[in-house]
């Protein structure tokens, strides 16, 4: 079957002054298939939102390719990617600022309609009456404006608007970070419930490795404009091959005290920055594990097992974590 | 000084309005005991951050105390003169928060910051402020302290600038620390790190601490004992044992759910 996105070798960098270069994305290759949820993990700073960017084609890529159900989205003029648009749509972290304040909720969801000639004027206010109940919301709620509503609810108007031209994509970029932990679980089962019912594809960016184990079914972890490991969302969970890996799981607390781990080898310092990246494995100068060879030597994906790619030279194998 | 029987921090009935609305924090009471690391849990808007701000007094304008009490080593913060505050604060009291790069100030070098604080409230017999800031920079194990002490905040990183908070807030052996988020801005990976020096540092002055958080784990990872409050008040409290592995109020029982356990390994 022929995937419904292909990116192959992706570099998004960004010029600085004095011919300083941010290596925002630097060579990732990437493969959604239709209707699979796929989670981009990694830290602030990792390349993870501007890859998705790059996806949607919102930023230039610098060098690489971006293959949108067998047309090259990398290669299409602005002028004629509209048809395109339709069919991929974006969820943004703060809601109340991808939403404009002075228009009411349902001219907000009646926009995409008219804008790709979906429905108009009775007709697309019905369908998005229908759209916001879709997302749990009352059809009543289309009379009013953006600030009356919960960062909850808003969200959920984001999400309404993103599907209201039945796309085959959605990119969720931290779509629960600003929200409240009660109501982030709510807002993962309705992208899951949409997920299934529309048959479309997530790419669901975030740092919150709970809430990726919420929605998706195989996960990438980035580090530092790379992809460093991948595999099906259990296994990874269960059985961590890239130390950095690792450490994110390990970084997560357990809400009960009797279950609370010792972290077992904390990577030291902090993420270097992305105008001068390490040589060699990226992790190299904050991994617990790192040799010399880590130093010179970049390790490249490897498969592991079915699904399951790894990025370092001395990859830990399950059941046998290393403690130091 | 105080026995260790005595708590060193007593809220009573605390009630804090903002102009005509209803409390913000309402009827809020509770202990801290010298050396213990308290948790105050709960979700934005719930009242915990007001509840720190009011102990500093450092209530945003509008905010203000309407009835109870705050008594530090028995002495009444509440009834404080500002000009008296200011020696508790950064004194006997100090404060971390959340975001690092908004408290330094941004024109001044980082050795010069951590020595304002010495030279406000420590006995200039203790040694020259500079080199206090130095020892300081080097105990909360930031690499070359001399080369850092030069700086200016922006040219450090986000874990970096929240160890110089930390030395900040040690550098007069507090004896209650504040720590409102201290981590919840900075990378995951980072976070763990920070939680450590803390606790190290903690123990090395023998500092109480009032953990101001929205992270379960963090409290289940650091406190002894936690308040989980929700519309302003304490709707909970007591031992991190008790209040999180057999929780009884529904709030706190929704709040745990809502975390459940991502790791399994």
């Amino acid at each position: 079957m022929q995937p419904l996105i292909e990116m192959r070798e992706v570099r998004v960098h960004f010029p600085l002054q004095r011919g300083e270069v941010v290596h925002a994305v630097d060579g990732v290759n990437l493969t959604l298939t239709q209707g699979e949820a796929v989670g981009l993990v990694g830290e602030s700073g990792c390349g993870k939102s501007t890859l998705a960017r790059a996806l949607l084609r919102l930023i230039p890529l610098t060098a690489g390719e971006v293959w949108f159900d067998g047309k090259p989205l990398h290669q299409i003029p602005e002028g004629q990617l509209r048809p395109l648009r339709k069919q991929m749509q974006i969820v943004f972290q703060d809601p109340m600022a991808s939403l404009n304040p002075r228009l009411r909720i349902g001219h907000i969801l009646v926009e995409p309609l008219e804008v790709h000639g979906l429905a108009r004027g009775k007709q697309a206010w019905q369908q998005a009456g229908e759209l916001l109940e879709r997302v749990g919301l009352p059809s009543e709620y289309l009379h009013r404006y953006p600030h009356e509503f919960s960062g909850g609810q808003r969200q959920r108007i984001c999400i309404a608007r993103a599907i209201a031209t039945q796309p085959r994509l959605l990119v969720a970029d931290e779509p629960t970070s600003a929200l409240d932990l009660s109501i982030r679980a709510q807002i993962h089962a309705l992208l899951s419930a949409l997920q299934r019912e529309l048959h479309m594809a997530i790419l669901f960016v975030t740092h919150d490795l709970h809430a990726v184990r919420q929605v998706c079914s195989r996960v990438l972890v980035m580090y530092l404009g790379k992809v460093v490991e991948s595999a099906p969302v259990e296994r990874l969970f269960t059985a961590p091959a890239h130390p950095y890996t690792c450490a994110l799981l390990d970084a997560v607390l357990e809400p009960k005290p009797s279950q609370a781990r010792r972290p077992r080898n904390l990577p030291a310092g902090d993420v270097p920055t992305a105008v001068r990246v390490p040589t060699g494995c990226r992790f190299h100068t904050r991994c617990p594990y790192a040799q010399q060879r880590c130093e010179v030597e970049e390790p490249s994906l490897q498969t592991t097992e079915a699904g399951h790619e790894v990025a370092c030279h001395y990859p830990l194998s399950s059941g046998n974590t290393k403690t130091a | 000084m105080n026995t260790a029987s005595n708590p060193l921090l007593q809220v009573e009935g605390l009630t804090v309005v903002f102009g005509q609305q209803p409390p913000v924090v309402c009827e809020v009471s509770f202990e801290v005991m010298p050396g213990e690391t308290v948790g105050i849990v709960g979700e934005s808007g719930s009242g915990k951050t007001v509840t720190a701000l009011s102990i500093m007094r450092l209530l945003p304008p509008g905010g203000r105390i309407v009835s109870g009490s705050i008594l530090f080593d028995r002495m009444p913060l509440h009834q404080f003169s500002e000009v008296r505050m200011r020696q508790v604060r950064g004194g006997d009291i100090s404060m971390v928060f959340q975001d690092p790069f908004t408290c330094l100030n941004p024109v001044m070098r980082i050795g010069e910051q951590v020595a304002e604080a010495a030279r406000l409230h420590r006995d200039r017999a203790e040694g020259n402020p500079y080199d206090l800031a130095l020892r300081m920079l080097r105990a909360v194990h930031l690499p070359d302290p001399e080369c850092i002490a030069r700086r200016y905040p922006h040219e450090l990183s986000g874990g970096q600038r929240q160890r110089v908070m930390i030395a900040m807030a040690f550098i007069c052996h507090p004896r209650l620390l504040i720590a409102d988020e201290p981590s919840t801005a900075l990378d995951v990976t980072v976070q763990l790190q920070i939680l450590h020096l803390m606790r190290e540092m903690q123990q090395q002055h023998g500092t109480a601490v009032l953990l101001i958080t929205h992270d379960i784990g963090v409290v289940a990872y650091t406190c002894d004992r936690v308040l989980v409050m929700h519309e302003g008040r304490i709707v909970e409290s007591g031992s991190v044992y008790e209040v999180l592995e057999r929780p009884r109020h529904p709030y706190t029982q929704r709040l745990l759910e809502a975390v459940a356990q991502p790791c399994n390994r």
